[in-house]
């Protein structure tokens, strides 16, 4: 992928002086006269996506859009929010990160997730199967899983709050993210084989596994799991923990995790990994240097759950809570929408597209 | 009359074993239109010690193999009745959901770890750690246990028919385990019961499900959390 590399390394020594450079020494535009062979509609197309390569088989699985949403098993999810995130997946190409699976659901049901390699077309996202390492897998829900993303954390049901009224105003706590290991491994190395076993049992021949850890000890933890075999990290250094009301937690600055990760990387030997961030930013251009920086993809979380309209909405819930009490107790809870979100991603990508182009025509 | 199929396990891609099942089966006449019982019969010929054999296994009647299975054998199977002709790896029976699973020789390390349901016998010794984060199943072991055997338990049984090695029961946080004869150390987690009147019903159960005569109940002890 292009934007893996600073643009133009090799005939700009004239422009890399700090006067021309634009907003910040890693992106730095093509010169005019080096897009004489490019072709016309370079600057209005051309590949928007990324690849994340399989480390044992050497297959690249196609993204297309660097963009994820781990909303799904972040926050409490209902059925609303996993919905909104399909049409998300669907209309934006966004990848999903789907909810943690429920012991008595029956695999994917609740996302159509078994169908998703089957009828997925090259402009859907991608659907990410969680695996939550400490707990009973479910083998059956990653038999035609194109990627699947160990999670290293504790279940997320375990780290709800108690049940309210209102679930959708639930969030997740911080220690949701605490890093674990699986609870039955008998050394640290055996976490190869059970990689290994996810890997077999999904019929995808470029399916690729990757592990999500929070920004902890990041150079170690990503060499680790490096070297268990997995073909990706994901670092989270912000989260989104809940949306109604919107929940943020930060845990590392972003650009200082993506450094450690990157000196893992490289301190491994592995030629070509992909890293994933989720990290919150303020401006449009931060995804844009992550992604000059070496990362693959990254989450809008952050910036989609700035989009919340929690505050109105929690005003609305508390006079209807009042009035539903004041009548004996019935559940006054309104059906929530989760329309916001589509219409959100839609436009941020919208716009971050056309900036991307514009640095990315090279 | 069951379907039966006969199936040879590749090594390489012994985790396919599942697709392979249900490619096998949409060949395969179904024999409860002829007055067939609906029963599926797989026999998997060719496993010697290939790791991930049967793993996701789902509503098949009986599965057997022909020699011994390796790492993650039978993982994550539900409503399966599955019996190995051999010994078995680490991890069998690893997040087991239903059914019965039965090793007709021993297991190495790590036996039903994270079963959450289900039987899961094993009719020689084991290893290390049999039962580990155990999350509800049940399991049977006839001879002797290796060290840590219910280790971080949080529910479920654990039938020891012979000797136990040390720790038995360390960071156990719920279920039972019943040993019949000695733990070479006992962890503190744990303290001994008395054997009441369930206990023994529940053990008669699960020694009769697993075709074992239950003839010596009282040379039971079990152990349970504290309180």
């Amino acid at each position: 992928m292009s934007t893996k590399k600073p643009m133009n390394t090799t005939k700009q020594s004239d422009l890399t002086e700090p006067s021309h450079r634009v907003l910040d020494e890693r992106l730095v535009p093509k010169a005019l006269a080096e897009r004489l062979d490019s072709p016309p509609d370079q600057n209005n197309e051309g590949e928007s996506g990324c690849r994340l390569r399989s480390v044992t088989k050497g297959t690249k699985l196609y993204w297309p859009s660097p963009v994820f949403t781990r909303l799904a098993i972040d926050t409490p999810s209902d059925e609303a929010l996993c919905a909104s995130l399909e049409r998300m997946r669907r209309q934006c190409g966004i990848a999903v990160v789907q909810p943690e699976h429920r012991e008595d659901e029956e695999s994917t049901m609740r996302t159509g997730g078994m169908q998703q390699a089957m009828d997925r077309s090259l402009d859907d996202g991608i659907s990410i199967i969680p695996i939550l390492v400490d707990e009973p897998c479910i083998l059956r829900a990653l038999m035609h899983a194109e990627q699947m993303e160990l999670q290293f954390f504790r279940s997320r049901l375990l780290s709800k709050t108690p049940a309210k009224a209102n679930a959708s105003t639930d969030r997740f706590l911080a220690d949701a993210w605490i890093p674990t290991l699986p609870s039955d491994l008998m050394q640290v190395d055996d976490l190869a084989k059970r990689i290994e076993l996810f890997r077999s049992v999904s019929d995808q021949p470029s399916v690729v596994v990757g592990g999500c850890i929070a920004a902890g000890s990041i150079y170690h933890d990503v060499r680790y799991l490096i070297d268990s075999g997995l073909d990706y990290i994901c670092v989270l250094t912000d989260v989104v923990g809940g949306l109604m009301p919107a929940r943020h937690w930060h845990f590392q600055s972003t650009q200082h995790a993506i450094g450690e990760a990157n000196r893992a990387i490289a301190d491994s030997g592995i030629g070509d990994f992909s890293l994933l961030i989720s990290g919150a930013f303020d401006r449009l251009e931060q995804p844009l240097e992550w992604l000059a920086d070496g990362v693959c993809a990254f989450s809008i979380d952050h910036y989609l759950a700035q989009q919340s309209p929690s505050a109105s909405a929690s005003a609305t819930h508390g006079s209807a809570d009042a009035f539903g009490s004041f009548l004996g107790g019935y559940s006054s809870t309104p059906s929530q929408s989760y329309d916001w979100l589509l219409s959100s991603a839609q436009q941020w990508l919208t716009e971050w597209s056309g900036l991307r182009r514009f640095f990315n025509a090279s | 009359m069951s379907r039966i199929v006969e199936l040879n396990v590749d090594p390489t891609c012994s985790g396919y074993l599942a697709h392979q099942v249900a490619q096998a089966l949409e060949n395969t006449p179904d024999a409860a239109g002829e007055g067939g019982d609906g029963g599926i019969y797989v026999i998997l010929l060719g496993a010697q010690s290939a790791d991930f054999v049967g793993v996701g296994l789902k509503d098949l009647h009986k599965v057997e193999t022909q020699g011994s299975v390796g790492s993650y054998g039978f993982a994550n199977t539900d409503n399966c009745e599955c019996v190995v002709q051999g010994n078995a790896g680490d991890y069998f029976g690893h997040s087991q959901v239903s059914g019965t699973l039965t090793v007709m020789g021993s297991a190495a390390h790590c036996l039903a770890a994270m079963a959450r349901g289900g039987l899961n016998v094993v009719l020689g010794d084991c290893a290390d750690r049999a039962g580990v984060s155990l999350r509800g199943a049940d399991v049977l072991v006839r001879g002797d246990a290796g060290a840590q055997a219910g280790y971080r338990m949080q529910s479920g049984t654990l039938v020891i028919g012979g000797n136990a090695g040390e720790n038995l029961g360390h960071q156990l946080r719920g279920g039972s385990i019943y040993i019949r004869g000695e733990a070479k150390s006992i962890s503190p987690d744990i303290e001994e019961a008395r054997l009441r009147e369930p206990d023994r019903l529940k053990l008669s159960l699960l020694l009769m499900k697993a075709g074992i005569k239950a003839s010596a109940l009282k040379e039971f002890r079990v152990y349970r959390t504290p309180g």
